[in-house]
């Protein structure tokens, strides 16, 4: 385990419906706050903690661009030499392409300055074909589906 | 003769066997209560008489199986299983991956306190060793990923730890696992000169050096136990040579030996077809595939007999040779050429000719040159002819009569290959009947006597009818010829039951063998493990003590029942034992004669020492049970032990509430128990104690300096509990010791709080000293030394109190304020304690505080009254003691301040405080009771202020209730009848406040108080006019509140009688204004009435509730009618009259007739109201009549009818769902057939004039869907259906509510548990549909869908 005592953050609290929310004439856009209601519930491959809880993604680390159709996230790894980061990254980049319209173009990065391989990873998580390619890893999918499972019991 | 000496039911049971045998073929009467096994056991017990025990034949209890009585049980040990491929593959791996997730998931959070083995614990098996590697290789998989960027100059320690010091431990056999694989590594080209130590420096050479050794150590021991078949001439050492690979497989495979015993056990019904590649998998670890044939080596012969490759690999080789021989003389030999010659080697004399005929050509075999041929042939082809030779030669063996030397001895294969030649002579040494140990040893084992089978078998049976002497061979089959220990779990508990049942039905005989019997005993649990043998053991032990003489084993039998404690045991997810049953029923053992107190109080010392917080625990727990057993002597003997682990687990500050709790309890009981030791036990004992209690007061003494609240607390509670018990002459030099401390700490601490503890000491100590009085000598010097003292004890606490007074309030110096006078109180309620005056005074501080005093100004900066308990307390001590000092003080002291003062704070408190007081004796409370009501009804008709009024009012509604609470069956009279006479008085004293004001509000609760005061005790004939007058007064709408608080606290009795008159006003009301409270009160009305049971002539109130029904129905709106139809119908079905079913017959005409219009769907939104709880009115707590069944009844009724007109009739369908709907789970499961199609009907998509029905059916659905059981019925049957429906409601053309609803659905389906076969046909139709709905415009159904989504990704 890289990080034995990580620093755990509080959740943020479930957004409240308003009657904008519930009124059907009104289209709701895209922000960032549902983006990161998204990830944020992911849990941690190493700690039973969501990635909200490790403080590994913030709602200010999303930016969403819905008439462009474009979205980009900056996660935080725990610590610099985290050698989870790539499959956090991974996860995040599945959870999106399961829950959000195809229409998006999703970039999944890791917040500069923040990692040691940050550039290697960056390249593999930008990489189409090298995410499909471990999607196809039934282990590694195994893992990636652990990852964007029910939370688990503490 | 033995058969007419036995008891009537061995007669009739020897007649049965006897015909039983007689007339094979007959079915077994049924005197034997069942078939099989426990037949066979009767038929041993009835036979007991006639065969006497011991001689008993086996053949009597051989079961059909060749078991005795029990299989065995399914135990952990199943994935162990060889010889089914799959349930090795499956379990094994998985079993191991539970624990490592569990460990993985725990190990964050792992508290340094707990040790690795409770997470490692699996059950109480051996096996949890294997697994642990196991684990541990995982762990240094992670470890060896990690340790690239290891810097240079951490020590390896640094890496391994894992969560806490002990994991450090646990991880250095792992790291030296991987050390070992390194060293199988480099063994290879391993030196022989080299040392092992060389190949084992890793890092920190000192810390390796250390634990490498160990390891082997620990192998070395395991494998000795193995080893006892091992040829003489190796020791264990020779294993664990370096530098071989004969090293590392001994190392490896501790686990692989254990794996082995169990390979042997099941190896002797290895199915011949399978192969030596089946075996080998193991899971799917290189580890295991690199292990297992390594193992295979050592294992058994027998493998390699029913393996045909090895089989195969033995008989083509080249033989070079056979020779025959008996114990040392050649007596044939054939070379590889040949050619032979049978004459050079003449066969002994004694040479039996069976066998020389297979060799000489004269027992049906063509002579040795075939034979021998045969074997050094290499064609594969001859391997038919081989297994003949051996079969015949078996058989004659088998056959022949005389001393046969045996085939080990006579025949030797010798190969090329000199290991090879030294295989086959294994092979034929076990195929042949060997003189091998294994065999030999299950030949020896005592499980398979027939006397002990016959105990064992005798679990089954009551040994009630067993002769002493049949009572003790089996006690002597059990404890003499079995070794309990090396039983499985079944067979120990079988044993245990014999010994629970001997005790039963054999006490007085067990006692004439008293030493023998516990002895046996004591032998026969030793070193039990499992839980649920223990749980009988456990139940069984105070019982052997408390029956026996265990004088001369008390030590033997506390060894054998104190090494569970403490008991450290998690129970696994499906076992039935828990954790709480072993600690209650061990404590029970251990608390269960004196005996053991002086070796278990040493025992609980150490653990009370110990880091571990759960032993300390339940360490304290044992001495809170086990102190009042234990001889004081011993208590005393440890006494300054016993206080030193008490003082560490009470008065330090970092100790958690709990244990300091738990803590206190101990040590009262421990000081109860020294207290009480006999004071004739001697001046040793006295002086002792006084020892005891002079370190005690030592201990205390520097905590009243004490900081932390908590610490004080536990001070003054150990001195209570200590005072409180301790004789006179220690108490008072208990009190006189502390006292003065007290009392200077008073005067010198600063801050409030810690004055607050210290006056928390202070009273604690006082009331223990004066609660335990006794007029003896001593006592009576401790209260007149306590008197004496009383005057600087008063002085000190006025001057507190004052003091905290003037300053500026806070909590804390209100806090200390209170507790002054609460100290105060408690030394001036003491009878003989205070003087006259000193009272006096008192009661006048008092009094003026409760008027305010010179603090009137901080009463309103301080929000609450808390002095109101202190004088409520006081006054309460005082009337006990002094009723009319208390009179006075309340009559002269408080009254003036409740009506008179000018403050009216000062005057509500007061009153309230009156209020209280009506539970004092009726001399106090009565008057009370009249003048608050005399307040109240002067204070209503003169319109006086609103506050007062309502002061006055809620301390009548106080004095109301305390009066009623109290346990004097004439108070209650008293209250009753003082309020039946003033209640009209009262009602027109209030008629006119405004409704739903506060002063209406505060009569109400009067007149609510008043009506659970009538309706409380017995029913009198208040009531009645009471009931009327209310029923007149209904009309008013002001009033219609007191009517219902009457009405809903009415009893059944009481309803039925003024039914008919109240029934019509009430119909009559709801049908004019339609008012819901009013419909209430009717089905409270007719609930209670028509209770069919217990008053059979209830037709008129059927002909009101059936002509009011029929009225409202015709005349009113159909939400009214259609309200009133539901309540009526729901009070009808609780209280389970048969008017129920006419109403319902209504209904369902009702619903079919109306079709669509308005009345047909109100009803039918209606109806969920029948199976919704309600806790208003029709409920137990308003006295109204639920019986059983209403819900069977109801859907039986309503819902089936319904379901059958749902195809055609909407309203009916609608109804069907509201009542569905709320229907309980597990009866709505019946009806999940008939229910699911009509949905399924309405749910179509394109059917748009169902679009109504959509939202309704979806929210049943959900419903349904969230109940496993309700789900897993539903599913199989209609999820074709069902999904392509669901998928269709998330088009955008749906409604909000539907789009989610479905996804929700589709969800649940997802997660629900239903088997992944079902739903993987669906899947790719499902995310593709799903993903549609993602760009849905509403963020809710938007986010729903991904969740649904994602489900389904996560689907196989």
């Amino acid at each position: 385990m890289d990080n034995a005592n990580p620093v755990v953050y509080a959740r943020t609290t479930e957004r409240p419906i308003t009657p904008g929310m519930l009124n059907e004439d009104l289209a709701d856009q895209f922000d960032a706050r549902e983006v990161f209601d998204l990830i944020r519930v992911i849990n941690d491959p190493e700690h039973p903690l969501t990635l909200e809880e490790l403080g590994v993604v913030s709602e200010a680390a999303v930016q969403v661009d819905d008439p462009a159709n474009q979205i980009s996230i900056e996660f935080t790894p725990t610590i610099p030499h985290c050698s989870q980061a790539t499959l956090i990254g991974l996860s995040i980049r599945v959870k999106l392409i399961r829950s959000l319209p195809s229409r998006f173009k999703v970039g999944v990065r890791i917040a500069p300055g923040t990692h040691n391989s940050e550039e290697a990873i960056n390249k593999q998580l930008a990489d189409k074909e090298r995410v499909a390619a471990a999607l196809e890893n039934t282990h590694l999918l195994a893992v990636v589906n652990q990852c964007l499972g029910e939370m688990r019991e503490h | 003769n033995s058969a007419a000496s036995a008891s009537p039911t061995c007669r009739r049971g020897g007649s049965a066997v006897t015909k039983s045998r007689l007339q094979p073929h007959r079915s077994r009467p049924l005197i034997f209560g069942s078939t099989g096994d426990s037949s066979r056991l009767h038929l041993v017990r009835l036979l007991l008489p006639l065969c006497g025990w011991p001689r008993l034949k086996e053949h009597c209890l051989a079961s059909r199986h060749g078991r005795v009585g029990f299989r065995r049980a399914p135990s952990p040990g199943t994935w162990l299983k060889f010889g089914s491929r799959e349930l090795i593959r499956v379990n094994f791996p998985d079993h191991l991956v539970r624990i490592t997730r569990e460990f993985r998931l725990k190990s964050r959070n792992f508290p340094g306190s707990a040790s690795p083995g409770t997470w490692l614990k699996f059950g109480s098996r051996e096996l949890i060793r294997v697994n642990f590697p196991d684990h541990l290789v995982r762990i240094t998989r992670e470890f060896r990923l990690k340790s690239r960027n290891f810097p240079g100059s951490a020590s390896p320690g640094t890496w391994l730890k894992f969560g806490s010091r002990e994991l450090i431990r646990v991880n250095f056999p792992d790291h030296l696992v991987r050390i070992t694989r390194e060293f199988r590594l480099k063994s290879r080209n391993f030196p022989g000169s080299a040392s092992p130590g060389t190949w084992l420096k890793f890092g920190s050479r000192e810390l390796i050096r250390v634990n490498f050794p160990d390891y082997l150590v620990r192998i070395a021991r395991e494998f000795r136990l193995k080893s006892r078949n091992f040829p003489g001439s190796a020791s264990p050492g020779t294993w664990l040579k370096f530098g071989s690979r004969e090293l590392i497989r001994v190392n490896f495979p501790d686990q692989l030996v254990r794996i082995t015993r169990e390979f042997r056990l099941k190896s002797r019904n290895f199915p011949g077809s399978a192969s030596p590649g089946t075996w080998l998998k193991f899971g799917s670890r290189e580890l295991i595939r690199v292990n297992f044939p390594d193992q295979l080596v050592r294992i058994t012969g027998e493998f390699r007999l029913n393996s045909r490759n090895l089989t195969r690999n033995i008989f083509t080789r080249n033989t070079t040779e056979i020779r025959v021989y008996t114990q040392n003389s050649i007596v044939f030999r054939v070379k590889n050429s040949g050619k032979s010659d049978r004459n050079s080697f003449p066969f002994p004399e004694n040479f039996p000719d069976h066998i020389s005929g297979f060799f000489s050509g004269t027992r049906g075999c063509s002579g040795p040159k075939k034979l021998i041929r045969a074997f050094t042939r290499k064609s594969i082809k001859n391997r038919a002819r081989i297994t003949k030779f051996r079969k015949k030669f078996r058989t004659s063996t088998r056959t022949a009569p005389g001393p046969v030397p045996r085939i080990s001895d006579l025949v030797q294969f010798s190969h090329a290959p000199r290991h090879a030649a030294a295989r086959c002579r294994h092979t034929i040494r076990h195929r042949a009947p060997p003189p091998c140990a294994a065999p030999r040893r299950r030949q020896a084992n005592p499980c398979r006597t027939p006397s002990t089978k016959m105990a064992i078998g005798c679990n089954r049976c009551s040994c009630v009818n067993l002769s002493n002497a049949a009572a003790e061979a089996v006690f002597r089959s059990v404890t003499t010829e079995l070794q309990v220990q090396t039983l499985n779990q079944m067979e120990r508990m079988a044993v245990y039951q014999i010994f629970q049942l001997l005790l039963q039905n054999k006490l007085h005989f067990l006692k004439s063998i008293n030493h023998d019997f516990v002895f046996g005993f004591v032998r026969t649990i030793d070193a039990e493990k499992d839980p649920r043998n223990l749980l009988i053991v456990f139940e069984l032990f105070p019982l052997v003590v408390a029956e026996f003489d265990i004088t001369r084993f008390s030590e033997d039998m506390f060894e054998v029942i104190a090494c569970y404690f403490p008991v450290d045991f998690k129970p696994s997810a499906s076992g039935s034992v828990t954790r709480d049953q072993l600690v209650e029923l061990h404590s029970r053992c251990l608390s269960s004669t004196p005996i053991f107190g002086e070796f278990m109080v040493p025992l609980l010392l150490e653990k009370l020492a110990s880091d571990l917080r759960s032993a300390r625990l339940e360490s304290f727990n044992l001495l809170r049970r086990a102190a009042p057993v234990y001889p004081a002597a011993v208590l005393l003997g440890y006494g300054q032990q016993l206080l030193a682990a008490f003082r560490r687990a009470m008065f330090r500050s970092a100790v958690s509430d709990e244990e300091r709790r738990v803590a206190l309890t101990a040590f009262a009981e421990v000081v109860a128990r020294i207290a009480r030791s006999d004071s004739d036990a001697g001046d040793d004992a006295e002086s002792g104690r006084e020892e005891f209690f002079r370190l005690l007061l030592k201990e205390c003494r520097p905590n009243l300096r004490e900081l932390d609240p908590n610490v004080m607390e536990a001070t003054g509670r150990a001195l209570e509990s200590a005072v409180g018990v301790a004789d006179a002459t220690t108490r008072r030099q208990l009190v006189t010791g502390i006292l003065p401390d007290i009392l200077a700490g008073l005067a010198d601490r600063k801050d409030s709080a810690s004055k607050c503890g210290l006056l928390d000491i202070l009273r604690r100590l006082l009331t223990a000293s004066l609660s335990s009085y006794s007029p003896t000598s001593v006592s009576v010097e401790l209260k007149a030394y306590l008197s004496g003292e009383l005057e600087s004890i008063c002085a000190a606490l006025y001057g507190l109190a004052t003091a905290a007074a003037a300053e500026s309030a806070t909590p804390d110096s209100e806090r200390l304020r209170l507790a002054c006078l609460a100290t105060m109180g408690r030394l001036c309620s003491e009878p003989g304690l205070a003087s006259d005056e000193q009272r006096a005074g008192f009661a006048e501080h008092l009094l003026a505080e409760l008027g305010g005093g010179r603090s009137g100004q901080q009463r309103q900066r301080l929000p609450g009254q808390p002095i109101r308990p202190i004088v409520c307390d006081y006054a309460r001590r005082l009337a006990a003691t002094n009723a009319d000092e208390a009179a006075s003080l309340i009559n002269k002291g408080m009254l003036p301040l409740a009506t008179e003062h000018s403050d009216f704070g000062v005057r509500a408190d007061c009153l309230l405080l009156l209020g209280e007081l009506c539970d004092l004796p009726e001399s106090i409370s009565e008057p009370l009771l009249g003048l608050l009501m005399r307040l109240c009804l002067e204070a209503g008709s003169t319109a006086e202020a609103a506050p007062t009024i309502k002061s006055r009012l809620d301390a009548l509604c106080l004095a109301t209730e305390t009066s009623m609470a109290s346990t004097n069956s004439r108070a209650r009279e008293f209250v009753v009848g003082i309020w039946t006479s003033q209640f009209q008085q009262f009602l027109a004293a209030f008629r006119h406040y405004e409704a739903g004001g506060d002063l209406a509000n505060a009569a109400f609760g009067c007149v609510q108080a008043f009506a659970r005061a009538l309706t409380a005790g017995d029913e009198s004939t208040s009531v009645k006019s009471a009931v009327d007058w209310t029923a007149q007064q209904a009309t008013e709408a002001d009033f219609r509140r007191l009517h219902c608080a009457l009405l809903f606290n009415l009893t059944p009795e009481t309803a039925r009688r003024h039914s008919v008159a109240l029934l019509p006003s009430l119909a009559s009301r709801y049908a004019s204004d339609g008012s819901e409270f009013a419909l209430q009160l009717y089905a409270s009305l007719i609930n209670k009435c028509l209770d069919y049971g217990r008053d059979p002539s209830m037709s008129p109130v059927e002909q009101i509730v059936l002509s009011d029904v029929n009225t409202l129905v015709a005349n009113s709106n159909s939400e009214r009618s259609a309200a009133f139809l539901a309540w009526c119908l729901k009070a009808l079905l609780l209280s389970g009259s048969p008017l129920f079913v006419k109403l319902a017959g209504k209904t369902l005409d009702i619903l079919r007739q109306s079709g669509e219009d308005q009345l047909a769907v109100q009803l039918a939104a209606r109806l969920e109201l029948l199976l919704k709880p309600c806790e208003i009115v029709l409920c137990t707590a308003a006295k109204a009549t639920v019986g059983p069944l209403a819900g069977q009844k109801c859907l039986c009724l309503l819902l089936q009818p319904l379901l059958d007109d749902a195809r055609q009739n909407k309203a009916c369908l609608l109804a069907a769902i509201s009542l569905a709907q709320t229907a309980p789970p597990e009866l709505i499961v019946d009806y999940i057939d008939s229910l699911i199609p009509a949905l399924m009907l309405h749910l179509r998509p394109s059917n748009s004039a169902n679009a109504g029905l959509r939202a309704p059916i979806l929210r049943l659905l959900e419903t349904l869907a969230s109940r496993q059981d309700a789900l897993n019925a539903m599913a199989p049957r209609c999820l074709g259906d069902l999904l392509p429906r669901l998928l269709a409601c998330l088009d955008p053309g749906a409604d909000l509510d539907s789009r989610r609803t479905s996804a929700r659905l589709l969800r649940r389906l997802a997660t629900g548990g239903l088997p992944a076969a079902e739903l993987l046909p669906h899947k790719p139709d499902v995310v593709s549909r799903l993903g549609a709905a993602l760009n849905d415009p509403k963020r809710l159904a938007r986010s729903d869908a991904a969740q649904a989504r994602n489900a389904w990704f996560l689907i196989g």
